[in-house]
């Protein structure tokens, strides 16, 4: 927050030529400086921004600063680019054209043709660093989070798919635990992540197993030349928030350091309104207090313009008290708790040369989740993942790869550790017929030990059919195969566990529409998506004899409609943006024994999603509200509507509000967060309590 | 400004998409019914139920208990036994006993776990006689899923409170009122005990097989207990003897060990697995080798007054599960719809 504050008033001081120029620049506007920069000769793919360039294309805030050429005559306008980026970075939620720049987590955006991406802004990021990010991005995307209480598990139900079907990348390798096939969002504080981008919709040839209703990228990259900088943000709040943040990063023109901490604690005993007791007394929430902290390292080296090195570690800790059901409240017997433990290594090269690009990445994941102090379930992988890409005409270019992983899972329930070997093989074309025109296609295979997983191809098309000087239109299509390997649970659980499961695959295309609009002051996008995904061999636990067992029992479809709008306005001293996302998702059981079942929306996917989300920078202020809205999630297949049968919809109202004070080099912001301003009742999960209005207070300090 | 008005409508146009969704629907009064299925709920959210049904107009009523008190039963429903009008609802997540009205469902009283007291260790069923109570109780649940120091809670019926503890060796199931005694079902073991209620003293411990389930009497006032080693024991609780042992063959008993008996009291059903539901006559000298009925996703079992088979199905526990209906030889009659997970049935 404070760094746009205060680039924001730097605005100011800008020479208006000179900033009508920039702004030409950073919003996209035809201007000299905009041309798209030559490859170097002989460079193969301009992939990499590491040979200097003229100008960068739009970026959230550092991301394309290892362009920033050494040309003192340009350094100046190149610095106020940044200003003004950083500017746009707050503005923009949904900003496609942010990935015509290398964007480390993710692929180039030659592969990605077609596809539905959004980025979270650094402003919510900031403001949001003791939040997790179930939370931040159900309050500011349209997808739907489970979550079993406040600060609980959160599973992401991403275009009406399930828990398992959301890919979680970090710096470009899922992460999802092995073991019960999910990532717990709210194990991943805001603030451990420099970039948040979701992806919409199938992506399997891109990922790999998992990426059925879409993909969450956190990543992060380096920044050259950047020096020293502190950044120290701590909260407190309602219900005994205590969180701790501090980033702290230093780097030359070869070297970075970068270091995250975050500790967040919360009581939370926050008072609910108790619906399962006679007369729905008033009572404070037990056994529901966690304890979250964690830091990374990240050390990146430059050899050269064209090679760099990079090393990054991720330590998460959590003891989390699993909060009862209301009914559950006083139950103290029965309270049970959890310990996540994470640990991810990962080293990363970068050689960008005449032959191609190459990347080689090393990484070991660690998961350890032990529930009640007695059950533990560890997972070991080792990965390996090499890639190649080569621009093999103006037109064309491709990129090739490796990933292998070494798995090794010491899961008590599973009687023996289990081993396993997967290995995947891909190759992404991407093409430009035209120059409006950009196609993608890649296709992925995966072999894991015992069994196959289905080929995955996708096909993608961004077409640019309507060009005026201000507005234009694009056309996307997508059309892909996805999977998901089944989780070592489900193959190795003693008992029950079954290792004759067929992956589950899915077929989806999708066609969206955006409209882009921009003037200097202006700037409105709209992004209209629809959707279709069939999914075969849903595994299911089903009832066996003597145990549970996962078959590959459900078919499902579903469609949706999505809708995303953005709108900035820009002047000399206020700026406003307003984002809206709305999804609409049917997602059908298709077929069912039993007749009541057959067609019914799955249990825990809103038919309806909103979110709202404004905010108004006014020099040293800022202010910002939030708005979102999940309809009615029924509890069974049958689709019963009743206290027992159905989660009643609800809406909440997020208000905050910052100043910030700069002396000298040193920047002060303060931030006030009213969260449920109505002070709304509401249930996520049946019977799971959520608080009600609660207030965090925030300061931070950066140099 | 004008593509701000546009902006506008959208904004308008998709709060009143997201507004629709909002509709909710009144509950109707509840008819009088003759049957009350009791749902057991799904473990995770506590949402145990008592739907009802009448065999003459074919009425389903949902949630009839919360539909009265405004507030739910709340819990996972292990038992429901209907004593002197009285209906006692053992739950467990979380550990309580809800006690209503059985005419017409107002609650009572809800015995519970408190910080300071612990009244219920994950309860199983419960027993009465005269104005005492009992609630047998697993004990407390360990890190490794194991139960330990299993107990009697005695409930004093005059007033609803809870007025003691018996502790037991051995983790307590089922337990039936003989007579004055309570025979306890141990189904950590191979035993029935008998407590004499006058004095709250063990008169004796019966081997049968290993882990006795569920009890009841027959029109011989011989008392039946199906055990979990696929095991039918005949005793008689006038001399605490065991008179007979019966192998169940084949894949053996469902997990939930049902046990139901015809109104004339000389035939007994159970459940076995995959479905299967068996009839044998009280006289019989082995157990039947061919069900009678087979429902794949049966989970629990009643006999009404007309000597109709209800099978409850837990529709793989995915949504409301239903009811199957069957004549007493075996043919289907229909179905009905039931709540999550129905677990038994009260026939009025």
């Amino acid at each position: 927050m404070s760094f746009l504050l205060i680039h924001f008033s730097c605005l100011g001081r800008v020479p208006s030529r000179l900033l009508k120029s920039i702004l030409h620049i950073v919003l996209g506007a035809k201007s000299p400086l905009s041309a798209e920069p030559k490859p170097r000769a002989g460079a193969g793919a301009s992939r990499f921004a590491y040979a200097p360039r003229l100008a960068p294309a739009p970026a959230r805030g550092l991301r394309h600063t290892a362009s920033i050429g050494c040309a003192s005559s340009i350094w100046v306008i190149l610095f106020n680019l940044l200003i003004i980026n950083y500017l746009s970075a707050q503005t923009d939620t949904v900003q496609i054209k942010l990935h015509e720049v290398e964007i480390y987590g993710m692929p180039d955006p030659k592969y990605l043709a077609g596809a539905k991406i959004e980025a979270i802004d650094s402003l919510s990021l900031r403001t949001a660093a003791h939040q997790n990010i179930g939370d931040l991005l159900l309050g500011q995307t349209g997808i739907y989070f489970k979550q079993y209480g406040n600060g609980m598990l959160a599973s992401a139900a991403f275009r009406g798919t399930g828990a398992s079907h959301t890919a979680v990348l970090w710096n470009g390798l899922n992460i999802n635990a092995l073991t019960y096939g999910q990532t717990d969002f709210s194990l991943l504080p805001a603030f451990a992540n420099e970039n948040i981008d979701i992806q919409y919709g199938a992506a399997s040839a891109l990922y790999g197993s998992d990426a059925l209703g879409g993909t969450i990228h956190l990543s992060s990259q380096p920044n050259w030349n950047k020096g020293l900088s502190l950044d120290y943000q701590q909260f407190i709040g309602s219900f005994g928030l205590f969180s701790s943040n501090a980033g702290l990063s230093f780097s030359k023109r070869k070297f970075e350091s970068k270091t995250r901490l975050y500790y967040t604690e919360l009581a939370n005993n926050f008072p609910f309104q108790n619906l399962t007791i006679s007369g729905k007394p008033t009572e404070r929430q037990n056994n529901a207090a966690y304890k979250l902290y964690g830091g990374l390292q990240e050390l990146n080296y430059r050899f050269a313009q064209n090679r760099h090195f990079s090393l990054k570690a991720w330590y998460s800790h959590r003891d989390l008290a699993i909060q009862p059901t209301m009914s559950g409240n006083q139950d103290f017997q029965n309270f049970t708790s959890q310990r996540d433990e994470s640990l991810r290594l990962m080293a990363d090269y970068y050689d960008n040369s005449a032959i191609g690009f190459f990347n080689v990445k090393i990484a070991y994941l660690l998961d350890n989740l032990v529930y009640n102090h007695y059950s533990q379930s560890l997972t070991h992988r080792w990965i390996g993942q090499v890639r190649y890409e080569k621009k093999l005409t103006e037109t064309l270019s491709l990129q090739a790869g490796i990933n292998s992983q070494q798995v090794v899972a010491q899961v008590a329930d599973y009687g023996q550790n289990r081993q396993e070997n997967r290995t995947d093989f891909f190759v992404f074309l991407g093409y430009k017929p035209l120059k409006n025109w950009q196609l993608s296609l890649n296709i992925r295979q995966a072999l894991v030990t015992g069994f196959a997983a289905p080929l995955a191809p996708s096909l993608g098309s961004n077409w640019q059919f309507f060009k005026k000087e201000k507005a234009s239109l694009s056309l996307k299509n997508l059309l892909a195969r996805s999977y998901r390997v089944p989780t070592l649970n489900d193959r190795f659980w003693n008992p029950g566990g079954n290792p004759n499961l067929r992956s589950e695959s899915g077929w989806s295309a999708e066609i969206g529409l955006v409209y882009q609009y921009q003037t200097a002051k202006i700037r409105w996008e709209t992004e209209l998506t629809h959707y279709q995904m069939w999914i075969n061999d849903w595994i299911l636990w089903q009832p066996q004899v003597n145990f549970w067992q996962p078959q590959n029992q459900r078919k499902v479809h579903a469609q949706g409609l999505e809708i995303n709008q953005n709108l900035h306005f820009q002047s000399e001293k206020i700026q406003t943006k307003i984002g809206i996302s709305y999804a609409y998702t049917r997602s059908t059981n298709q077929e069912d024994e039993q007749i009541n079942f057959r067609d019914k929306q799955l249990p825990y996917t809103p038919l309806h999603r909103v979110a709202f989300n404004g905010q108004v920078i006014y020099r040293h202020w800022w202010l910002a509200l939030n708005w979102h809205y999940t309809s009615l999630r029924y509890e069974t297949l049958d689709n019963l509507e009743g206290l027992l049968t159905s989660i009643p919809a609800f809406d909440l109202f997020n208000f905050s509000a910052g100043k910030s004070f700069k002396i000298q080099k040193h920047q002060i912001h303060i931030t006030l967060k009213i969260n449920n301003l109505t002070n709304n009742q509401y249930q996520n999960y049946l019977f799971r309590a959520m608080p009600g209005i609660n207030y965090q207070l925030g300061l931070g300090y950066r140099f | 400004m004008k593509r701000l008005n546009h902006f506008l409508y959208f904004l308008v146009f998709t709060f009143a998409l997201g507004f629709t969704a909002c509709k909710t629907e009144e509950a109707e009064p509840t008819p009088p019914a003759d049957v009350w299925v009791v749902n057991e709920g799904n473990f995770n959210s506590a949402d145990g139920s008592l739907s009802t049904y009448n065999t003459q107009t074919q009425q389903v009523n949902y949630g009839v208990f919360e539909n009265v008190n405004g507030f739910p039963i709340a819990g996972t429903i292990q038992n429901v036994a209907l004593f002197e009008n009285q209906l006692f609802f053992v739950t467990n997540a979380p550990d309580k006993v809800e006690i209503a009205r059985a005419n017409d469902l107002t609650s009572v009283k809800r015995l519970g776990n408190t910080f300071s007291t612990t009244n219920f260790s994950n309860p199983y069923s419960f027993a009465a006689v005269g104005n005492k109570g009992y609630v047998s109780n697993w004990g407390t649940l360990q890190p490794n899923f194991s139960y330990t120091d299993p107990y009697l809670t005695l409930i004093d019926l005059n007033n609803n409170t809870v007025s003691g503890k018996i502790n037991r060796a051995v983790q307590p199931q089922h337990l039936l009122a003989v007579g004055q005694n309570i025979y306890i079902a141990n189904v950590g073991g191979n035993t029935i005990s008998v407590l004499n209620t006058t004095d709250n003293q063990i008169v004796t411990d019966i081997t049968v097989a290993n882990l006795p389930d569920k009890m009841l009497v027959d029109k011989n006032n011989k008392l039946w207990v199906i055990c979990r080693s696929n095991n039918l024991v005949r005793l008689n609780p006038a001399n605490n003897t065991v008179e007979a042992t019966l192998a169940i063959d084949g894949q053996g008993i469902f997990s939930n060990a049902r046990l139901e008996i015809n109104t004339a009291g000389d035939k007994l059903y159970w459940l076995g697995s995959g479905g299967k539901v068996f009839e044998m006559s009280i006289t019989a000298t082995t157990a039947p080798a061919a069900p009678l009925i087979t429902e794949a996703q049966a989970y629990g079992l009643g006999i009404d007054k007309n000597n109709q088979i209800f099978v409850s199905d837990h529709n793989g526990y995915v949504g409301n599960g239903e009811v199957h209906i069957y004549q007493a030889n075996g043919t289907k009659l229909r179905s009905f719809n039931a709540g999550r997970i129905p677990s038994g049935f009260i026939f009025r």
